[in-house]
C-alpha cells in the first residue's frame, strides 16, 4: 500500500497491465507506469519516482474487529460480487508460474513474509513462522520479532527493542498449558484456535482490556519480563503502555519476492 | 497496375501494419501467464504509451489511402482493403481503451460500512491501515479482484494494491 502524491501532486491509479504476475498500474495524471510491488515508476514522465510505503496488516477481520474502536470496512461493490472469489486464496495458488528460481530451497508458490531494512531483505517462511512464532530475528543488525497472531493467520513485524535495549520474546504460557494442548494437538496454531473460539464469544471486548482479563495471547519480553500484546504494546508490567517500532514486511510467493530482491536470504533455523 | 497506385499501396502497407503492431505488439507481451523480458516490458509500455496518438494517425492514412485504392481496385483487393481496415480500426480503438479494467473493475467511488455492520466472517483476511483514529479495513477478496484503489484516509490520500 503506499501514499499517492509526487512532487506535491496526488496521483489517481488504475491497472494496467500485468509484469510477471505483479501488476502494473499507470496513473491517469501523467500516464506513468507503476509497479505495485516496488511502488516505483518504471516507464513515463515520472520514471525514476517512488510511492511511500503506508504501514499496513494483513490481519483476520475478527482480529482487525476486536483491535479498533470504530474501524470502516470497504463494502463490496453490488455490480461486482460476483466477481469476488472466496476462495481467493486456494484458487491463486493454482495459477501458473512464470519466472521460478530454481536452486533456490523454495517453491515457487510458497508463501513468505518478505521485509527489507536499509537494502537487506529476509524472506520467513509463512509455514515456519506459523510453526516457530514469536520468531526472534536480527537483520542488518536490527533485531526482530515476527509474530504470528492469536488466529494463526494475522501477522506483525516489530523491533524488538525495549527502550534501546535488545529483548527476546516468548508466548506466555507456551511451557505450561500449552505445552499440552499443543502436544494433544499437534501444531501452536491448532492449539491457539481453541483460545480464539473464546475470545471471540465476546467481540466487543478490546484487546487491551481482554489480554487484562483473559490473557489468550500474550507475550513476555526477556528484558523487563513485560507482557505485550499482538499490537506490539505492553499491556503490564515495566514497561506498560509501550509500544515496539512496527517493520513493514509483505506477505507474498516467493517467486515474486525473490524476483524483486535477487539477494534475500531465507530464515531458517 | 498503374505505377502511382503501386506506390499508394506501398504507402498503404506500412501506414496499416504501424497502427496494428502499436496495439498489438504491446497487448501480446503484457498478456497474462507470459513471462514478460525487461526489453520486452519496456518496448511494450513505450508501444502503449505513444498508442493513442501513433494508431490515429496511421489509421487516418491508411483511411485515405484506401478510399483512393477502392474505386480502380479488384474485388478480391477490396476485401484486403476492408479486411485490413477493419483491424487498424480495431487497433485504433482498443488502444484507448484498457481492457485490463474489463477484467478486473476498478472501484469508482469506495463505499464504507461500519465493522460491526459488516457481513465478512471473523476468519477472512483484510489489509488494514490506520492512521489515527481512521482505521480501515479492505478484504482480501475484495481486493484480489479490482487490485487498486484509490482512498483518502484521515486525508490521506492512498492507493490500496493487492
Amino acid at each position: 500500500m503506499w501514499t499517492r502524491t509526487v512532487n506535491g501532486r496526488v496521483l489517481h491509479f488504475y491497472l494496467a497491465g500485468i509484469n510477471n504476475q505483479n501488476f502494473l498500474m499507470r496513473d491517469k495524471e501523467t500516464g506513468s507506469w507503476w509497479q505495485q510491488i516496488t511502488g516505483k515508476a518504471i516507464y513515463g514522465p515520472l520514471r525514476g519516482a517512488s510511492l511511500d510505503l503506508v504501514m499496513s496488516d494483513e490481519l483476520t477481520f475478527g482480529e482487525w474487529k476486536s483491535e479498533v474502536a470504530d474501524g470502516k470496512v470497504l463494502a463490496p461493490v453490488p455490480k461486482y460480487v460476483k466477481k469476488y472469489d472466496s476462495n481467493w486464496e486456494a484458487d491463486v495458488a493454482k495459477l501458473p508460474v512464470v519466472i521460478s528460481f530454481p536452486g533456490t530451497e523454495l517453491k515457487s508458490r510458497d508463501v513468505v513474509v518478505g521485509l527489507e531494512l536499509d537494502g537487506t531483505s529476509r524472506a520467513y517462511p509463512w509455514d515456519t513462522l506459523v510453526k516457530q512464532s514469536p520468531v526472534i530475528d536480527r537483520v542488518h543488525g536490527v533485531p526482530l520479532l515476527i509474530a504470528v497472531g492469536p488466529d494463526g493467520k494475522s501477522f506483525r513485524v516489530f523491533k524488538s527493542r525495549i527502550d534501546g535495549k535488545d529483548a527476546e520474546f516468548f508466548l506466555k504460557g507456551e511451557t505450561e498449558v500449552d505445552a499440552k494442548s499443543t502436544a494433544l494437538i499437534g501444531t501452536n496454531s491448532a492449539a491457539t484456535a481453541d483460545h480464539k473460539t473464546a475470545a471471540s464469544a465476546n467481540p466487543k471486548t478490546e484487546a487491551v482490556s481482554a489480554a487484562k482479563t483473559a490473557p489468550s495471547w500474550t507475550l513476555l519480553d526477556t528484558a523487563t519480563a513485560s507482557e505485550w500484546n499482538f499490537q506490539g504494546c505492553a499491556i503490564s508490567g515495566p514497561s506498560q503502555g509501550q509500544c515496539l517500532d512496527r517493520v513493514p514486511a509483505l506477505k507474498d510467493y516467493w517467486f515474486d519476492w525473490r524476483n524483486y530482491h535477487p539477494d534475500t536470504s531465507i530464515y531458517k533455523r | 497496375m498503374h505505377p502511382r497506385r503501386n506506390i499508394l499501396w506501398f504507402l498503404f502497407v506500412p501506414a496499416a501494419l504501424v497502427a496494428i503492431a502499436w496495439f498489438f505488439i504491446p497487448a501480446f507481451i503484457i498478456r497474462p501467464f507470459s513471462h514478460q523480458s525487461p526489453s520486452g516490458l519496456a518496448l511494450a509500455m513505450s508501444l502503449r504509451q505513444s498508442a493513442p496518438l501513433i494508431t490515429l494517425v496511421a489509421a487516418l492514412v491508411s483511411l485515405a489511402l484506401a478510399v483512393i485504392l477502392w474505386g480502380a481496385a479488384s474485388k478480391s483487393r477490396k476485401i484486403i482493403l476492408a479486411s485490413v481496415m477493419l483491424v487498424v480500426a480495431i487497433a485504433a480503438v482498443m488502444s484507448r481503451l484498457n481492457y485490463f479494467e474489463w477484467m478486473f473493475h476498478p472501484v469508482d467511488s469506495p463505499r464504507f460500512e461500519a465493522a460491526s455492520a459488516s457481513k465478512l466472517d471473523k476468519g477472512e483476511m483484510i489489509l488494514a491501515i490506520r492512521y489515527g483514529s481512521d482505521a480501515r479495513a479492505y478484504p482480501i477478496r475484495e481486493m484480489a479482484y479490482h487490485h487498486v484503489l484509490n482512498d483518502v484516509v484521515a486525508g490521506v490520500p492512498v492507493a490500496v494494491t493487492y
